[in-house]
């Protein structure tokens, strides 16, 4: 049986792996300056899940030009930009109702744009932030009202806000403020509203707008693989180093996990997710360990004040 | 004299087969997946049994065979790596602490295993360039060393007892 010395070298043992492990709690939040790219990715390492959560200027533009008329309205009110001298936009300054007297988007119940359009719009406004959504539902409904597809150019108020060229259109006229809300409300149902405006503003905001949350630092045998990778959406990568070591990392907005490895013991697998929420009680931290392969996945959350703005 | 020398390489390459065997063995029994490097470490108690029994040369050369033989089966460089720097630290830990009085095989046993678990860490860390896990991972290590590292000596402890025989009759 174990002697008195044995017991004292397994409680310093012990001691010595508690202070290890407060000064691993104290270590200051990592931070993604200097960590740039060792190897460049492979080009078609990045598979994306979830097409419709990046918004992609150049795939609105397309997804606007192939809708239907009305629709055609609202995505050039939405996208809202000096360039776009379609008619509709007529519709959009009123429909780009002041930030100050609005409330929240969200609120904007009477939005009668339909499900199809919206898809469009989520894409149409990257850039918007949620508090940005000021349009009042009362403003927003007279122009509901003259045309109907204007309705979704409140919609993208918030994108006015948000992006500097969408501000300098000529914006709110008065006689919109002044709109009756009950109006609005009648058109639009509840459902309607919410299939109109959810996408559009209310998800959407929340999924396009918010900052995101954190990084992926792959390395891969020592050295970076691509630069931080933002946690943007939903997609896979790839680490292929040869024909039998394949590890795919799947990102979510998040959560980080290892979707699959090639290795023998699948550690990695097994380790589960980094989320944002676990990171810091999770026995591995903030990282995703494949020693066979030599891969190491870490997730760097935005620091607080960023994450807060 | 020359009699006894066939013997003891003879029981080297038996303790090398048998480290290689129970490596196999564990690995059809992993104690977690969720965290990798955490494992029963059954080799560790053959190579207590060497520093005990055979002698300080026997001991590495044993530990270095394990290394270089589960780079031979498992066919994977990194693994080898991380198994040489655990098992220099390792038993470098385990030779200094094993003649000091009063500490029997468990203490040093479980210095063994902690120190095989810093060494490897150490070295994915230098391999991977990523620092940050040294210090998350290091505790857990640790501690997951000194469980395992009191298990495996007191099967060393008690094969020792009873392998005394057969070690009067090599030495």
């Amino acid at each position: 049986m174990p002697r008195k010395k044995d017991i004292w070298l397994i409680l310093a043992v012990l001691l010595a792996a508690l202070v290890i492990f407060l000064l691993a709690k104290q270590m200051p939040q990592k931070s993604l300056e200097g960590r740039t790219a060792d190897v460049t990715m492979a080009p078609d390492a990045i598979e994306v899940l979830e097409h419709t959560e990046k918004p992609d200027v150049s795939a609105l533009q397309q997804l606007s030009d192939s809708q239907t008329p009305a629709p055609a309205v609202t995505k050039d009110t939405v996208t809202a930009e000096p360039a776009k001298t379609v008619p509709a936009v007529q519709a959009v300054p009123a429909a780009t109702a002041r930030p100050v007297e609005a409330e929240d988007v969200r609120d904007v119940p009477t939005v009668s744009a339909e499900p199809a359009e919206t898809t469009s719009e989520t894409l149409a406004a990257p850039t918007v932030t949620p508090g940005a959504a000021t349009a009042e539902p009362a403003e927003t409904t007279p122009e509901v009202l003259d045309a109907p597809t204007v309705t979704p150019g409140a919609v993208t108020a918030e994108p006015v806000e948000t992006t500097p060229e969408v501000q300098s259109t000529p914006t709110v006229t008065p006689g919109a403020e002044t709109a009756e809300p009950e109006e609005a409300a009648a058109t639009a149902t509840p459902e309607t509203a919410k299939l109109a405006a959810g996408p559009v503003m209310g998800p959407v905001l929340e999924r396009s707008q918010e900052p995101v949350k954190g990084h992926v630092i792959i390395m891969v045998q020592g050295q970076q693989y691509g630069d931080p990778i933002p946690m943007d959406m939903d997609k896979i990568i790839t680490v292929r180093q040869d024909a039998h070591t394949i590890n795919r990392i799947h990102i979510t907005r998040e959560s980080v996990h290892m979707e699959s490895a090639t290795c023998e013991n699948q550690d990695c697998v097994g380790q589960g997710m980094v989320t944002l929420d676990n990171y810091r009680s999770r026995i591995l931290g903030a990282y995703i360990v494949c020693m066979p392969n030599g891969v190491t996945v870490e997730m760097v959350p935005v620091s607080e004040p960023e994450a807060g703005q | 004299m020359r009699h006894s020398d066939a013997k003891r390489v003879a029981l080297c390459g038996l303790l090398t087969a048998l480290m290689l065997v129970l490596g196999l063995v564990e690995r059809q029994f992993p104690l977690t997946t969720a965290i990798p490097g955490i494992k029963l470490g059954l080799a560790n108690s053959v190579l207590l049994y060497a520093i005990y029994m055979l002698g300080v040369k026997e001991t590495l050369i044993l530990m270095l065979l394990k290394a270089l033989m589960s780079w031979v089966i498992y066919t994977n460089l990194n693994a080898m790596l991380y198994s040489l720097a655990g098992g220099v630290l390792s038993v470098a830990s385990m030779l200094l602490l094993y003649r000091v009085k009063g500490i029997s095989a468990i203490g040093v046993s479980a210095v063994g295993a902690v120190f095989f678990n810093v060494g490897q860490i150490m070295m994915a860390v230098l391999m991977l360039r990523t620092p940050g896990l040294l210090f998350t991972y290091l505790p857990v290590l640790m501690v997951s060393g000194v469980i395992t590292g009191v298990l495996t000596g007191v099967v060393a402890r008690m094969v020792m007892q009873h392998l005394r025989v057969l070690n009067k009759q090599i030495k």
